[in-house]
């Protein structure tokens, strides 16, 4: 019986034992993740820091943007012994106002953040001060601040970074989120019953790939076009311009001012972010004329030695009257190009098949945008094949194009006919020490005959000797390019403005070898003298006078204009 | 004949078994000797890691500090080598500007 009992009694020990091992693996093994999640939530709450992004380079390793580690300084204000005190020692060490602490003490907020992006030098002294006033409901938590060391300098095309949540939200940041990180770190503080937090936790996340980016931007000609612009800002007063070089050979960008721009270090100052090289489409004007040439030229419909009659300067076509902005009576092919020609170019473009000039557009890379840029415009291009719209398309009204599809256009011009996709972006660094290229050289498809090249070239470059550019040739440096006048609609009038204007001129230099492709564009710009007329060519002579010969200096290129050459 | 209370049965029998317990003390003595040399050198180890880990604890922070201040100065660096402010400086301090062309000699290199 003895027995009996015993074995009911242990039995029964080892029952209960089995339960307890049973719940404890349903505990910790089963359910882990679950019950751990309920502990959290139970013990902790979370507070969120901004985690360091990587840095973005220039392309010859000039830091753009940068996150430079910070700290943040939290208080649990229920639990600060002598408020007073810790506000008078930490005022001292911040160098902010003892009653700004004090009065964050003094809330009844669960924790306050006392001081944020504080300079990380600062630590062990606050560390200091946390052991010597023995108030342990301080914390010190690590934390980030992205710095533009360069403040607006190519401003709107890195974009900036949300200060509050640390990941990119405009520009080349917002496009890079991917590769440079960012965004948040949790901290945790454990609470009490009440659920009053009173001890902080760092719980950091550190494992994430996090890449430094370099740009095809060229800092130092990033410099000298914004010097360049703020010189035609300041003699035109325009509301919107730009400033674009690419070298015409890989499609890199190597510098892009606009107007307006912005400091990203102050973005919330600011309130348009926009970026006008991409994110904008304007009509070009004449920037059109070549390629209605060179249609014309592949399609044999053009004999450069046969003179168009230019109609006096006005023409009427489905009973809409187009006018010259001078009264041409007989021009050659060339001259309608150099002296910038409506009427001719229409004529010419009316011989042609309207299908294949919007193909030819289309072809450059007009309409579609080229995947550079986060929100990049794509411009309007519809096919209309009616006459007069035929012959607006034809001298670059009644359609759009943004700044960076214009300078792929002209960039194949310079490079031998060849449409590239445009780079802004390198690579990353590898950890070796090399880049590793994000976007390869692309070259989309060839856009130009080489005999419409050849009767390009030496036609854009008799533009700048002694057509509409000729105020902004170098004397050094030959340039290649075309001026543009683009009138504006006018809502009050219904019509097409006398007085508002987007002005650009497009070309590349030296013409033999191109170095850069240039784009130069103002949107309204004012007159400098009443009986001035607006135009491509002088609103951007400025731009080309400051700029070319300095760029060409900065690149130790030798002048290649045959009398300076020879006098040397 | 004297005669012994239990108390003092069990006190001699403890006593006739102690050089039997010592005996088998005896035999286990190396191993005793054996465990606590093993713990003390785990405790020894115990040490060692520790104060290796507050080494690197140490080195840790500092490392962070250091990089903190890296990142700094490579800030500094960048601001104070920024083309606006050399421009500046060429321009009011040195009275420098920007050479024409006409003014300049180039030297062919025929290697």
């Amino acid at each position: 019986m003895n027995e009996k009992r015993t074995y009911f009694v242990v039995s029964l020990i080892v029952a209960a034992f089995l339960i307890v091992i049973i719940r404890l693996i349903n505990f910790q093994i089963l359910n882990q993740e679950k019950y751990l999640t309920y502990v959290k939530k139970q013990y902790y709450s979370k507070e969120k820091v901004i985690r360091p992004r990587g840095i973005v380079f220039d392309s010859k390793g000039k830091i753009l943007a940068i996150s430079v580690p910070t700290i943040k300084i939290f208080a649990i204000p229920r639990y600060v012994k002598n408020k007073e005190e810790v506000a008078e020692n930490l005022s001292i060490i911040l160098k902010k106002s003892k009653f700004e602490i004090l009065r964050k003490l003094n809330s009844k907020k669960r924790y306050v953040v006392l001081a944020d992006n504080v300079d990380k030098s600062l630590k062990p002294r606050i560390k200091k001060l946390i052991s010597d006033l023995k108030e342990w409901n301080i914390g010190i938590v690590e934390s980030s601040k992205r710095i533009y060391p360069y403040k607006d300098l190519i401003g709107n095309t890195l974009g900036f970074v949300n200060r509050y949540n640390g990941i990119g939200a405009e520009g080349l940041e917002y496009k890079l989120n991917k590769y440079l990180g960012g965004g948040f770190d949790e901290i945790s503080f454990l609470k009490d019953a009440r659920g009053n937090p009173f001890t902080i936790e760092k719980n950091r996340d550190n494992n994430r790939d996090i890449k430094n980016i370099y740009l095809t931007i060229d800092s130092n000609i990033q410099y000298m076009a914004e010097e360049a612009l703020k010189e035609l800002i300041r003699e035109r007063r325009p509301k919107e311009a730009l400033v674009l070089i690419v070298d015409p050979k890989t499609g890199d960008i190597l510098a892009n001012a606009t107007y307006p721009n912005y400091d990203p270090n102050r973005y919330w100052k600011y309130r348009k972010f926009k970026n006008i090289t991409f994110q904008n489409a304007y009509e070009i004007g004449s920037l059109a004329k070549p390629f209605v040439l060179a249609e014309a030229i592949d399609e044999n419909k053009v004999n450069f030695h046969k003179r168009i009659y230019c109609e006096n300067g006005k023409i009427i076509i489905d009973g809409v009257r187009i006018k010259d902005h001078k009264r041409f009576k007989y021009l050659t092919p060339r001259e309608i190009i150099v002296h910038s020609s409506n009427i001719g170019t229409i004529k010419i473009a009316l011989q042609l098949d309207p299908k294949k000039i919007y193909q030819r557009f289309k072809k450059l890379g007009f309409g579609k945008p080229t995947g550079v840029f986060p929100g990049e415009a794509s411009g309007i291009l519809r096919e209309d094949i009616r006459p007069v719209n035929v012959a607006y398309a034809s001298i670059g009204q009644s359609w759009t194009a943004t700044a960076i599809q214009v300078a792929m256009a002209y960039s194949a011009i310079a490079n031998g006919g060849y449409l590239l996709k445009p780079r802004l972006i390198k690579g990353y660094l590898e950890g070796n020490g090399e880049i590793k290229e994000l976007d390869e050289v692309e070259i989309k498809s060839k856009v130009f005959s080489d005999k419409s090249l050849r009767w390009l070239r030496k036609t854009l470059k008799l533009v700048v000797e002694e057509g509409t550019a000729h105020s902004g040739k170098s004397k050094y440096f030959t340039i290649a390019g075309k001026t543009g006048t683009a009138q504006k609609y006018d809502p009050k009038l219904k019509a097409l403005s006398n007085e508002k204007f987007y002005t650009w001129f497009a070309g590349f230099f030296p013409v033999n070898d191109p170095k850069y492709t240039i784009v130069v564009f103002a949107n309204e710009p004012k007159k400098i003298r009443k009986w001035e007329r607006i135009g491509g060519g002088k609103v951007s002579s400025v731009v080309m006078l400051n700029l070319i010969d300095r760029l060409m200096f900065y690149t130790k290129q030798k002048p290649d204009k045959l009398y300076f050459t020879q006098n040397k | 004949m004297k005669r012994f209370n239990y108390q003092q049965k069990r006190d001699f029998a403890t006593i006739s078994e102690l050089p039997k317990d010592f005996k088998v003390f005896k035999k286990y003595v190396k191993y005793f000797i054996g465990f606590l040399v093993i713990a003390t050198a785990l405790v020894y180890y115990s040490y060692l890691n520790f104060q290796i880990e507050h080494e690197i604890t140490t080195l840790t922070k500092q490392k962070s500090m250091l990089i903190a201040e890296n990142y700094e100065l490579k800030k500094d660096i960048t601001v104070l080598s920024s083309p606006e402010r050399i421009g500046k400086i060429a321009k009011n301090k040195y009275k420098m500007k920007v050479a024409p062309y006409s003014e300049i000699k180039f030297i062919e290199n025929n290697e």
